[in-house]
């Protein structure tokens, strides 16, 4: 057994996120969002969505973000999707789901590649339109959109239109990124 | 403050709000204006008609208009950095405190020393510069341009970093409306009672438009009244932006514009608190109507410049909606009806009209006033404001009248500036003498109003509604025309005049340029007849104004002399943007440390911890070197690093190389054709070196790739090319392979993965990971991979390759535990004197080994320059292999990577430096090849570099000269292996 223990940080080096608050906006790390990105193989997309449905409780089609009770997905790509699980500790997310999508999907672990942050306030479109290029007016809640946020890839995603968002952005751009929503919270927050 | 001037060119009513006084400064002096005041209008009222000195001639100018076409009224706002140079007074707002200053004059604006320009004019004609100081050439540079510039300048710039902050943001709506004027607002109402998105911008501080400087009724109210009420309603609906303060800078394709938002700019900076002062919106607008009004032009007479001439319209907005008065006693000149209503209104605010001066034979009569049909101004007088005016009356006689303004209307130009952004070009309307837009619109966009040539206020309503509705239709929203107001409705009725033949004096068409109708002939005289042409060599519709008050004037005139009609004449392109916009609203949010993102690696903040000193490699930063107390100089601290890896064991942050999962069936032969040295047989378990090709047969990228599973391989590239090598690879899949089973995602950020090499390498590993894992040169083998865990449970993957020619490992781990496993690595390493390294110990360790970087892998590299021709496989096919055996690319005598090392010890090889054969005199030639990189070798003691030389392979031992003639270096090395340590990789095995 080795002697030495590692300790998990957030992109931030801090052991938990550190929630913003500005005005009426709030902007908070999501600390041990687990992530799986997920491939259907070569003339598996039909089955790989009804194994996804199947741990979903529902259908996760093209643009949509699906929460269920234990895990939420949504649609990243032509038959690609991301798991997503909020949990405490550090699980492998891909060793727990590989049984569900043996033979039909490729897996791969992107815990740690996305930093995911949740905006939530009463009129968050305002923040958002200062940061990425999406017509809000048709990001409804339940959709997702690709974009980019301050030249950085990002997903967005829409769970209460207008009032909560979450958005995902690459591990090494988190401080880039948390900086940019927070000078747009800080812009339309001013009196 | 003891200075204050009465406002005595203060009218009664207007839109100013007379309870709240403001205060302020031009050029020092204290002056007293309202809220609802410009700059402008608050100096007017002040009777302050000398605003500026003139471009080039250092004429003095006053306004000429309301507006946002202002070519003179440029004035320098605000103190310290916050300064802002050739600002319009005529759209500044007025706020407390508000600082303005006169440009282009010295010592003072009364007493211009360089007015002496204006005594030697006729030397200063178009053309003049590239005329004169042709020679000799060299004092162009130092001499010439720095007088001209510092005669010539505009405003002065403060020359520190501005310290305003910016913003920008994207909008998207089904309907922009560009303009709130009447066709504007009824456009607006009609969509907004739609339940359309609109948006409607105008970059007036108060919407209406027109409507707030003319006393008509609509509806039987008044215009601005009728104005305010519409406005009133568009906010009540949620569905509607208004966006005042904002200019439409640009119409670009598929409905997208770029809009700037003065958010701050009527405001003290002290005021601003945190907003930026300006916002940058990219607006997607599924259709747009432009409402952009018209603006009147002037006529060019002798001496037409003196301040107190200006726009007749313009001055009855001064007086309608500011209360200002441009004279105490006011001529006005025109060739078309509208000259008369600014007579008429300012007669009933009691201003005194000397006369109305009308080209047109059977003008309009007045009992109010004098009315000269037939008559012409033929030249004026007054050095520093008007004094008289002398007309050429139609019974011949010339008669002087005294005034102190002249209003001038030569007619109006539909604003057609945005119609033209995407290459549109606008047609000629004989009936009222101007250009209205054509037909090749941007995508989406309708022009309504004035724009479009519909005058009259009902006209300008009725097209605003039409235009609405039709738009909204094509949306698929069912609209209502709305009931329209009763509103004026008078038919253009022009005589056109550019310029009046008669007088000496010189005839301006373009103030802010100093242009003149005598330029123009000078410019057809000398051949230079084409619009384009004509604006480049006269300077005519350049600058901040770019013409709007100017071109149609020049190029009537040039039609004249050409004998063509305006129409076959043209205009001048258009272009974005509309009015100037502030270089910091472009940049908005991306300056300084924020001008673009920063990717940190894992280990980040613990380099921050430990004092690393940082540097930027594309967007990310990665830790240089670790400097230790005592390390005064950098190469101190990289050589303690390189020795360390070489005798026993060192730490490097390598997550930055790319990685892409590869997945599926097919996978192994989806990189048997993406590398160009085979991959189908790689065992699960092992690593292999691959070289990509370009479809060119240029190296793209090097790199390993490690076999997890039988389906699944990790890919890890350059840093520099991870994007661009996840790139090609997709199109390879979805383009190239689409039959194959793969399937690729970038997992760069997700793992932190760290270089443990050195002699010492397994043995501190060995104290880390789990007891199941066996890392004896049998158990894990050079080359080997593996999925194992580390620290009691924590999954990692380990990969035995090595970049520094030592025994040496990569472990990965979850990012989260990057931080931690920098830290345990020092606590086990600390008996192994275990040392963190940074890029450049890195690229030191890689240089003595002998391994391409960026600098050999610089896109214009093949395989066999590399020496690694014989990679590329000839059993398969891969992408580039084909090309790569070009002759060109594979010739026996081409260009080598070998090392060099100095005949002098103490030499340096700068990287950079060209190789010549001993003997021979270096030039283009004789060129033999170059140095790619370089650096002290810890290990030799000495400089050491890489090199391309021409058949290098064959000349090892040879003496060649390494020139770097721009610094008159030259030196002597020796050819040499470029693996300057352990040629035969046995320290990579043990």
């Amino acid at each position: 057994m080795s002697n030495y223990s590692l300790t998990a940080k957030t992109a931030f080096a801090e052991p938990i996120g550190t929630p913003l608050q500005i005005g009426a906006y709030a902007l908070t790390e999501c600390a041990n969002l687990a992530l799986v990105s997920i491939s259907a193989r070569k003339g598996q997309s039909l089955e790989t969505r009804k194994a996804l449905s199947d741990i979903l409780g529902q259908t996760c089609d093209v643009s949509e973000l699906c929460e269920g009770e234990k895990y939420s997905a949504f649609w990243s790509g032509p038959d690609q999707w991301f798991v997503m699980q909020s949990q405490t500790d550090d699980i492998d997310l891909e060793a727990e789901l590989s049984g569900n999508f043996s033979g039909m999907a490729s897996l791969s672990e992107q815990s740690d590649g996305w930093v995911g942050f949740d905006l939530e306030g009463p009129e968050c479109g305002l923040v958002l339109e200062r940061l990425c290029n999406v017509d809000q007016s048709s990001l409804h809640s339940g959709r997702v959109q690709r974009t980019i946020v301050e030249h950085i890839g990002a997903f967005v995603l829409c769970r209460a239109q207008g009032r909560s968002y979450r958005l995902l952005c690459g591990r090494s751009f988190a401080v880039s990124f948390q900086h940019a929503v927070e000078t747009a919270m800080k812009t339309v927050a001013a009196p | 403050m003891t200075d204050t001037k009465a406002q005595n060119y203060r009218l009664e009513g207007g839109l100013i709000e007379r309870d709240t006084p403001v205060s302020f400064t031009f050029d020092g002096k204290s002056y007293s204006g309202f809220q609802g005041d410009t700059l402008a209008s608050a100096l007017m009222a002040n009777g302050q008609r000398l605003l500026g000195r003139s471009f080039k001639y250092h004429r003095p100018r006053g306004l000429i208009s309301a507006g946002s076409e202002e070519p003179n009224a440029l004035m320098e706002i605000g103190t310290g950095a916050y300064r802002e140079p050739n600002t319009r007074a005529t759209v500044q707002e007025l706020y407390p405190d508000l600082i303005a200053r006169s440009q282009n004059a010295w010592p003072s604006l009364k007493f211009d020393a360089l007015g002496g320009n204006d005594l030697i004019s006729n030397f200063l004609t178009a053309g003049f510069y590239y005329k004169t100081f042709m020679w000799p050439r060299a004092f162009w540079e130092k001499l010439y341009e720095p007088i001209i510039r510092r005669a010539a300048g505009l405003g002065r710039l403060s020359m520190a970093p501005d310290p305003d902050t910016y913003d920008k943001g994207f909008l998207h709506c089904d309907l922009l409306i560009i303009g709130a004027g009447p066709s504007g607002l009824i456009a607006a109402l009609t969509a907004a009672r739609a339940g359309a998105r609109i948006i409607l911008a105008d970059e007036d501080f108060r919407l209406g438009g027109r409507l707030n400087s003319e006393i008509e009724e609509l509806g039987g109210a008044l215009a601005s009244d009728w104005a305010k009420s519409t406005i009133a309603e568009l906010e009540s609906h949620p569905n509607v932006r208004l966006m005042t303060r904002t200019t439409v800078l640009g119409a670009f394709d598929h409905g997208v514009f770029s809009v700037v938002e003065r958010v701050n700019d009527h405001r003290l900076p002290s005021d601003r608190q945190s907003v930026p002062r300006q916002t940058l919106w990219n607006i997607t607008a599924r259709r747009s109507l432009l409402c952009a009004g018209a603006i009147e032009r002037m006529i060019a007479f002798s001496n037409n410049d003196r301040p107190g001439i200006l726009q007749a319209g313009a001055m009855r907005a001064y007086a309608n909606r500011w209360s200002a008065a441009a004279g105490k006693s006011v001529a006005i000149f025109t060739n078309n009806d509208d000259g008369h209503r600014t007579a008429r209104d300012l007669m009933a605010k009691g201003v005194h009209i000397a006369a109305v001066i009308d080209l047109r034979e059977g003008a309009p009569k007045s009992d109010s006033y004098p009315v000269m049909s037939g008559a012409q101004v033929v030249d004026t007088k007054g050095r520093l404001g008007l004094r008289e005016i002398s007309v050429r009356r139609s019974d011949g006689a010339v008669e002087r009248i005294s005034c102190d303004a002249l209003g001038v209307s030569g007619g109006w130009n539909p604003n057609v500036s945005l119609t033209c952004h995407q290459r549109g070009r606008p047609i000629w309307r004989d009936d009222i003498a101007a250009f209205v837009p054509g037909n090749a619109l941007p995508f989406g966009m309708a022009v309504c109003g004035a724009a479009n040539g519909d005058f009259s206020t009902f006209k300008a309503l009725e097209s605003g509604a039409r235009a609405a509705l039709s738009a909204l239709e094509t949306l698929g929203i069912t609209a209502k025309k709305p009931e329209l107001p009763t509103a004026e409705d008078t038919p253009t009725a022009i005589h056109p005049l550019w310029f009046v033949s008669e007088g000496k004096g010189r005839k301006w068409l373009d103030f802010q340029n100093d242009v003149t109708v005598k330029d123009v002939k000078l410019s057809h005289q000398e051949g230079f007849r084409s619009v384009e042409h004509l604006k480049r060599y006269t300077t005519l519709g350049m600058a901040t104004d770019q013409g709007k008050t100017a071109n149609l004037g020049g190029l009537a005139v040039m039609a004249e002399l050409t004998g063509q009609s305006i129409s076959q004449t043209g205009t001048t392109m258009f272009r974005p943007p509309y009015t100037p916009v502030a270089i910091g609203a472009l940049a908005a949010r991306s300056v300084a440390e924020n001008f673009k993102p920063t990717r940190l690696p894992p280990s980040h903040h613990w380099a921050e911890r430990r004092g690393a000193v940082f540097v930027e490699v594309g967007q990310w930063l990665r830790a240089q070197w670790f400097p230790l107390p005592g390390e005064t100089h950098w190469r101190a601290s990289v050589d303690r690093e390189v020795k360390a890896v070489r005798a026993s064991v060192g730490v490097c942050d390598v997550s930055t190389l790319g990685k892409i999962d590869v997945q599926g069936t097919d996978a192994a032969t989806f990189l048997n054709r993406i590398y160009a040295n085979g991959f189908a047989k790689l065992p699960v378990g092992k690593t292999r070196y691959g070289v990509m090709l370009r479809e060119d047969g240029i190296v793209m990228d090097d790199g390993t790739a490690a076999r997890l599973a039988e389906d699944h391989f990790v890919v890890t590239t350059t840093t520099a090319n991870a994007g661009a090598v996840y790139r090609h690879m997709e199109f390879v899949r979805q383009c190239l392979c689409p039959d194959l089973d793969v399937q690729l995602i970038s997992t760069t950020d997700a793992w932190a993965q760290y270089a443990v090499a050195g002699p010492n390498a397994r043995k501190l590993l060995e104290k880390i990971v789990d007891p199941s894992v066996d890392l004896s040169n049998d158990g894990f083998p050079f080359m080997a991979c593996a999925k194992i865990t580390i620290c009691g449970g924590v999954r990692a993957r380990l990969f035995r390759i090595s970049f520094s020619g030592e025994l040496a490992y990569e472990i990965a781990v979850p990012a989260r535990y990057g931080d931690a496993l920098m830290d345990v690595l020092m606590d086990a390493g600390q008996e192994f004197d275990v040392t963190p390294y940074g890029t450049e110990a890195l690229g030191v360790l890689r240089i003595e080994k002998g391994h391409a970087a960026g600098n050999e892998l610089n896109g214009q590299t093949s395989a066999a320059m590399l020496g690694m021709g014989r990679m590329v496989s000839s059993k398969k096919d891969s992408i580039g292999a084909v090309l790569s055996r070009r002759s060109g690319l594979s010739a026996e005598d081409g260009l080598r990577l070998v090392g060099f090392e100095p005949l002098d010890n103490d030499a340096v090889l700068p990287a950079g430096s060209h190789l010549f054969t001993q003997g021979t005199t270096p030039s283009g030639q004789s060129d033999q090849g170059w140095l790619t990189s370089s650096a002290f070798s810890p290990h030799l003691g000495k400089n050491i570099a890489l090199g391309f030389l021409k058949g290098g392979d064959h000349r090892t031992g040879e003496t060649v000269t390494v020139a770097n003639p721009l610094e008159k270096q030259s030196v002597q090395a020796r050819v040499v292996s470029p693996h300057f340590v352990d040629p035969e990789g046995g320290r990579l095995r043990v």
